[in-house]
């Protein structure tokens, strides 16, 4: 019986063909990366089966808490720029251009008018879970303004309500009553995406006769 | 350096390999692909367009009147509960209570839109619903009462503010479930635990005791007792003998705030010590 030796073959794979995977990947991803907006609050909101993604510009947030406390943002540095200039003007805050750069360079805010100085100064004098949310009752709108404000910045912003699962209705409401104040009574509420039961995945809208 | 120079001069001739082990350079690359990957907002929020009717002003002409029977009211309270009635609220509707889902309010709303089709049947999708979310209801209810208005394709639909009648209506519809605990170290105290004893439960819809509508008693000396109401209580009354042959009685008075899930745990006497944990 002749032996059968069995050819030993090296244990190492050559890694080129993985690396070139990996790295183009890695180039998919940073390309397409968004980094993630800063949040002031955490809020997790309900969802819904509508499909209208939110859009990335031209938006105006109000986020509100299950504590009731309301922030605002709106997108655009230069858009901002011209909004805290009108709040300044509006509020007599004196800043100086330093604190309104600041605040055009950070995104959401909320603070009533009067603190702002202090925070744009320095930003990490109040925590985000300190800030007492902008006053949005009837004797002290400073919502109003800041929306107000935001609209003539830019008037194609659209206003979205993004607003905790558990945060009490009356707050909504509130929310709800300074816009129509002002005449907007279209808005949009940000939710998360959940399966529509009229339309099973892939598949045709099944209309229920 | 000259000792380098020989050595280099030795292994020339072994000719070394011009590969490299690409293995670091995948696990980094695979680690910065993870990085990038959960930085990135993988699902982008959705958003829901709500479209609310102007506020009426001086010289605005009276909304135009819709007949009371296309209309079904829906009002949110707490605890996810949907209390609803057909028609008009001053001529004393029935009224009735569903829940969110598929079988509650879903079966509900398409019921509504088939029952007014059918009456209206020259109109086209004739039914309107008037949602009325009360204090004590979240914004998730008034996002899923939306959701399921589009998911049964209703068109005409208004987001109005509670009057003081519905308020009324969505109290009365109340359902409650009380649940007293006597936890074991009461059936060890002295005064009590010896035998056990005669215990009732009082639910009150107001402030008369008298009015306590539903009354759940038994005799025990530790245990569970469960109430369960059609009304949502103002007020719980625990009643119990303050010794076995007493016709004294104790009574506990625990109001009530969102008690639609809710565990009492009462501690059972030490005469002196009369306390009620809830």
């Amino acid at each position: 019986m002749p032996k059968h030796k069995i050819a030993r073959k090296s244990t190492n794979i050559d890694m080129t063909a993985m690396c070139d995977v990996a790295f183009l990947l890695l180039t998919f991803f940073i390309l397409t990366a968004k980094a993630k907006p800063e949040e002031l609050v955490t809020v997790t909101t309900p969802s819904s089966i509508s499909e209208i993604r939110m859009p990335d510009v031209d938006m105006i947030l109000i986020t509100a808490d299950t504590a009731g406390r309301v922030f605002f943002e709106m997108d655009g540095q230069p858009k901002r720029l011209d909004l805290i200039n009108a709040i300044d003007e509006k509020y007599a805050l004196q800043l100086t251009d330093a604190e309104k750069k600041m605040y055009s360079i950070r995104g959401p805010m909320g603070l009533p008018a009067e603190q702002l100085k202090g925070w744009l100064n320095d930003p990490h004098s109040i925590e985000a879970d300190k800030m007492a949310g902008i006053p949005y009752d009837s004797l002290n709108n400073q919502l109003d303004s800041w929306i107000i404000y935001a609209r003539v910045a830019n008037p194609m912003a659209r206003i979205a309500i993004k607003a905790d699962a558990k945060t009490p209705y009356p707050t909504i409401k509130k929310i709800m009553n300074v816009l129509q104040d002002r005449k907007i009574n279209q808005f949009n509420l940000i939710t998360n995406l959940e399966a529509n039961p009229n339309k099973p995945e892939g598949g045709e809208t099944a209309h229920k006769e | 350096m000259v000792a380098v120079g020989i050595r280099k001069a030795g292994k020339a001739h072994e000719k070394s390999s011009t590969r490299i082990d690409f293995t670091p350079m995948v696990d980094l690359g695979f680690l910065l692909i993870t990085f990038f990957m959960l930085t990135t907002t993988l699902s982008k929020p959705v958003t829901m367009e709500i479209n609310m009717p102007a506020k009426p002003e001086p010289g605005d002409p009276p909304p135009p009147e819709v007949k009371a029977s296309k209309v079904l009211t829906l009002m949110l309270s707490h605890a996810d509960r949907i209390v609803y009635y057909k028609g008009v609220e001053t001529e004393s509707p029935t009224v009735e209570s569903t829940e969110f889902g598929k079988d509650g309010v879903r079966k509900l709303l398409l019921e509504h839109k088939a029952d007014v089709q059918q009456r209206f049947a020259d109109e086209d999708n004739p039914a309107i619903v008037i949602i009325k979310p009360d204090e004590d209801s979240v914004y998730k209810n008034v996002v899923d009462i939306l959701d399921e208005i589009n998911i049964t394709d209703i068109q005409r639909y208004a987001l109005v503010d509670i009057t003081p009648q519905e308020k009324i209506f969505v109290k009365k519809l109340g359902k409650a479930e009380i649940q007293v605990k006597f936890p074991p170290e009461a059936a060890n105290s002295p005064k009590w635990g010896a035998q056990p004893h005669h215990i009732r439960l009082f639910a009150r819809h107001d402030n008369h005791i008298r009015n306590g509508l539903a009354v759940q008693s038994r005799v025990f000396s530790t245990g569970n007792l469960l109430l369960q109401t059609q009304f949502e209580p103002l007020a719980i009354n625990v009643v119990y003998p303050s010794t076995a042959k007493a016709k004294y009685f104790y009574h506990f008075f625990i109001p009530t705030i969102h008690l639609s899930i809710n565990t009492l745990i009462i501690w059972l006497p030490n005469k002196s010590n009369n306390t009620a944990m809830y």
